[in-house]
């Protein structure tokens, strides 16, 4: 990004960012408005809708919102998962009907990818979908979808072929989540809030035309999509590290311990400052794969070690934040300093629990830690592979 | 700003000419016959290395150097610790660098070109505090110390800062030295004192004593880089072929993400070493230089740590050319820089900004 468009970005976020908690039906209202303003799609074909810019343009816009505590945009299944999937593998119907509304955040996507007997072995996914004249009947069961309740569409992954080996018999479909059959249970997780659901699917007709990409090809259609999410997406994160080590100094600064500001104790400022060389190296090596992804280089196996490497310092730093503030790391609510709220990396502002909370999510969700290594050790190092079950 | 991380073809081409002498000059034998016989250096690699022209890598063109910087120098440092090298090639060559951006027009740079003459850098009074001043001036004497000198007594002349902004060239029979034994025979230490020296005829050099510091720390995690690649390399050859129960034992999950682990400290480690040579060559002093050395310390930790346990029994051996690597990335997270020290100076920093 150029100084001068990210002075006039800075500059309209100043004007038109809101601050402090949203409720979902405003931040809807402040993804129009960056639709308005031309902000999301950044990367898109111009021919769907997008300005078709480098891929960089999109983290950096990500990181500028994260640099003042903004809410990111909604719909990211839509962005990032339903968006690309159609756009490479949809018929020219369903590029023309879903894709704008993505954009616009007039309709809201969810992932239907994960089972409860498929999490890191996704291939192993059960849900079925059998061919029924023009649509197709689908049955089974979905967790861990992040805002289900308040989706029009999800990308859905089903079974269609129980005697192909397990990769080659997935299909992926668009779903109408108010078709008859599809029951959403939302599931209270450690947070205490209700951020994604069980999806229970019995006997749901879905139309043959909502098939995106060739029958069969599902697993495909779903990894594609997956390399943008760990490539692309890690810069605002960090950049929300930095926001986070700034409030933490602050409020050590405010806490007095044996008669000084805690921040002043050798013990604390080592720690921190080894925390902060790492956010610097993790920010590099976010910097280095957006370099190569605008020059269209082969990204090979970097991708997964900068989503081990930076998902795995999260936890420590949370972890490091409450062994600092101590008692103070503890509050939920009801706290004197200001600082001792932070954005949490769900994009929601929460306090520090919250963070040292939501810092588990990060090592499991789009491939847990173990998941990444294997991928290292199988892509990256060449490394015979484990006997397959 | 250019980031570095994707180096030109220039670049390229140099790491791959000096990859192939180091892999004829300085292979992990020949390396391991230096530490046997505890010769001061490895001579040989010393004249392949001059012979060819590498020695005046970043010296003035006037005087036969190729006039480069911190970038390709920092390429140097990651091939030379690939091999566990057992040369006083760095100072000599920062030395080369300091000579040729302070302007000092001395036949000094011709004679670290042709390898004639080698460098110590003293950079610290302790050892830790690359802050505190080294030396003291009366009437025209100079006394002090510099601890844990890299290559100290095999030097010509060593490098000391005066004060911030000026560096003093000591030549040998000005200083004496203490050697410091360590389990790194590849890399000799010795303090180096100056007692009643005097200064009359030394050559100072007007240059910021925090850069000696940042190019110093950034040629050292460079090092520490190509050493801990070699660590992964013989680590996965090693579980490729070692079987037990009836496998290789790098189909074992719990071996494959300890090498996974390693990897991915590498490649964050590339990252920011990379950015901080090439911050160094634009700007005087770089935060980046921290971040570098801390981010090789940390990583090193856990190199050595996984790839001696990949390698088990053998790796602890004599005979095997990991303890080459483990001790040398040892002795360089303990110099230029430990985590303390840096910790705070990055604190610090990152308050202000």
């Amino acid at each position: 990004m150029t100084r001068g468009v990210q002075d006039d970005l800075r500059a309209w976020l100043a004007a038109n960012a809101p601050t402090g908690t949203l409720a979902f039906a405003d931040r809807v209202a402040w993804h129009r408005k960056l639709f308005d303003a031309g902000l999301i799609g950044l990367t898109w074909p111009i021919e769907f809708g997008g300005q078709e810019r480098e891929p960089a343009s999109q983290a950096h816009l990500l990181s500028e919102l994260a640099l003042i505590d903004a809410p990111a945009f909604v719909n990211q299944a839509g962005l990032e998962i339903a968006g690309p999937s159609i756009m490479q593998f949809g018929t020219p119907e369903q590029q023309a009907r879903y894709l704008r509304p993505i954009l616009t955040g007039e309709e809201l996507w969810c992932q239907l990818y994960s089972e409860p007997e498929a999490g890191s072995d996704l291939a192993s996914l059960r849900c079925r979908a059998q061919r029924d004249g023009d649509d197709f009947i689908v049955s089974g069961q979905k967790v861990w979808t992040s805002e289900a309740g308040w989706s029009d569409y999800g990308v859905l992954l089903a079974r269609t072929d129980p005697d192909a080996p397990k990769h080659k018999g997935i299909s992926c479909f668009i779903l109408d989540m108010r078709s008859s059959g599809v029951e959403i249970r939302p599931l209270t997780q450690i947070t205490g809030s209700e951020h994604f659901s069980e999806v229970f699917l019995t006997d749901v007709r879905v139309p043959a035309i909502n098939l995106i990409g060739p029958l069969n090809a599902g697993w495909s259609v779903a990894m594609s999509a997956l390399a943008f999410e760990r490539a692309g997406n890690s810069l605002a994160r960090i950049v929300r590290y930095q926001t986070a080590w700034r409030k933490l100094c602050r409020v050590a600064g405010q806490i007095a311990f044996e008669g000084r500001p805690l921040i002043e104790h050798a013990s604390m400022r080592e720690k921190l400052g080894l925390a902060w060389a790492e956010i610097e190296t993790q920010r590099l090596t976010a910097l280095r794969l957006l370099e190569m992804l605008d020059a269209k280089e082969e990204l090979g196996s970097l991708p997964s070690m900068h989503k081990l490497s930076y998902s795995e310092f999260e936890r420590r730093f949370a972890d490091l934040a409450q062994e600092l503030l101590g008692p103070w790391g503890l509050l939920a609510e009801g706290y004197e300093y200001a600082d001792l709220m932070v954005g949490t990396s769900s994009g929601e502002p929460g306090a520090w629990p919250h963070e040292a909370m939501w810092a588990r999510a990060v090592t499991i969700f789009a491939g847990t830690s173990e998941i990444q290594r294997n991928i290292i050790a199988d892509r990256e190092l060449a490394l015979p592979r484990e006997p397959r079950i | 700003m250019s980031t570095g991380f994707r180096l030109t073809s220039e670049q390229s081409m140099l790491r791959e000419a000096l990859r192939e002498l180091c892999a004829t000059e300085s292979t992990a034998a020949h390396v391991l016959e230096v530490w046997q016989e505890q010769r001061p250096f490895d001579e040989g690699l010393w004249q392949a290395l001059a012979t060819n022209g590498w020695l005046g890598l970043c010296s003035d063109e006037a005087y036969g150097g190729a006039g480069m910087g911190i970038v390709e120098l920092s390429l140097l440092a990651e091939e030379l610790g690939r091999t566990a090298a057992a040369a006083p090639v760095l100072p000599s060559l920062i030395a080369g660098l300091v000579l040729r951006e302070s302007g000092a027009t001395s036949e000094l740079s011709a004679s670290i070109v042709d390898g004639s003459t080698r460098i110590a850098l003293g950079l610290s009074r302790d050892g830790l505090d690359f802050r505190a001043p080294l030396l003291e001036r009366a009437g025209g004497r100079l006394n002090g110390q510099a601890a844990f000198v890299a290559w100290a007594e095999t030097a010509h002349q060593c490098l000391l800062p005066m004060d911030g902004e000026t560096l003093v060239c000591v030549p040998r029979n000005l200083f004496s030295t203490r050697p410091r034994e360590t389990m790194d025979l590849g890399l000799p230490l010795a303090d180096v004192l100056l007692h009643e020296a005097d200064e009359r005829g030394l050559m100072c050099l007007n240059f910021s004593r925090t850069r000696l510091f940042d190019l110093s720390a950034v040629a050292a995690a460079a090092e520490m880089l190509g050493s801990m690649q070699r660590c992964l390399e013989l680590s996965l050859d090693y579980a490729r072929v070692r079987k037990q129960f009836g496998r290789a034992i790098g189909t074992f999950q719990s071996v494959r993400h300890m090498c996974a682990d390693m990897a991915t400290e590498i490649e964050n480690t590339k990252s920011v070493v990379r950015a901080a040579a090439s911050a160094l060559s634009e700007a005087s002093t770089s935060a980046y230089a921290h971040y570098a050395k801390l981010q090789a310390n940390r990583a090193a930790r856990i190199v050595w740590t996984n790839a001696l346990q990949v390698h088990a029994g053998i790796g602890f051996t004599w005979e095997h050319e990991l303890h080459l690597h483990i001790k040398r990335l040892m002795s360089l997270q303990g110099l230029f820089g430990t985590q303390a020290g840096l910790s705070d100076e990055v604190f610090r920093f990152a308050r202000s900004a």
